[in-house]
């Protein structure tokens, strides 16, 4: 296996015009894009006016890991 | 400065008493995951962080829990509200009831009063941030143990409205996160030395 220099690796993983993906030990949450929203009184029912967000108790395996 | 509108975020008309169930509910009113921590958090943490956008986030979503604090402690004094003192000792809430009789007083569902230990606010923004996206996750998941220990649609709907809400401030925390690491990132990144660095050498 070829070892890289460091000066490549710096290169590679310091520099944003060559790195631009998420990087090592930083979390990311994707910005929301603003598409349609729901009416105001459908938005105070489900606890959210963006249809993307309106994520139920039970619907998202992840959030339900003990129910 | 705040301004205030005499009226709840989402309505709480709980028809049927449940003490037992308020003295779980009471956890979001003064627990470790409650909504008088996370509005304290947020509320402190503002000042600190280094962008316009981070710091009315905090402010907006601080302000929000605060009306979500006004929310649960309705919940939980109408659930208690004209109960005989004998019927708050069967159900758990006899100490409750020597100290504070039907008041509201922020303790945790076991009974701990509200600690500033529940909180932090760090000074750095990225610390600061990550620690917010957890108490959303952990607020959720509380709420989501009371409406596993609910039975009543009128307390059921409120807090499936106060869990909602803690899903949309965790996405605008994380963008609160990218935008304060970007603007850190640009501070420090130069792709050529800017002339003032050189000169120095
Ligand atoms: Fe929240």
């Amino acid at each position: 296996m070829i070892q890289p220099t460091l000066d490549i690796c710096n290169m590679l993983y310091n520099n944003p015009a060559f790195f631009t993906g998420p990087k090592l030990a930083h979390a990311y949450v994707p910005f929301q894009q603003l598409v349609c929203v729901y009416p105001p009184m459908k938005g105070l029912e489900r606890g959210t006016i963006f249809p993307e967000l309106d994520r139920p108790f039970g619907i998202d395996p992840e959030y339900t890991a003990d129910a | 400065m705040w301004i205030y509108d005499k009226k709840l975020e989402y309505p709480v008309k709980i028809k049927n008493c449940n003490p037992k169930m308020a003295k779980y509910i009471i956890t979001q009113y003064g627990g470790p995951d409650g909504e008088l921590a996370a509005s304290l958090r947020y509320l402190s943490q503002r000042f600190s962080m280094p962008t316009e956008e981070a710091r009315s986030i905090l402010n907006d979503i601080g302000t929000e829990e605060l009306a979500h604090l006004e929310i649960v402690g309705t919940m939980v004094h109408q659930l208690t509200k004209g109960v005989p003192a004998d019927v708050l000792e069967k159900n758990g809430l006899g100490a409750y009831y020597a100290d504070h009789d039907h008041a509201i007083y922020p303790i945790s569902a076991a009974g701990n009063p509200w600690t500033a230990e529940y909180i932090q606010s760090k000074g750095d923004p990225i610390a600061d941030l990550y620690e917010d996206l957890a108490a959303e996750q952990k607020a959720r998941a509380t709420y989501e143990n009371l409406i596993n220990l609910a039975d009543d649609p009128d307390v059921i709907e409120p807090l499936k409205f106060l869990r909602a809400r803690e899903i949309v401030h965790f996405q605008r925390f994380g963008e609160a996160l990218r935008i304060v690491e970007d603007k850190l990132a640009q501070k420090k990144f130069f792709i050529t030395k800017p002339e003032f660095l050189k000169k120095r050498e």
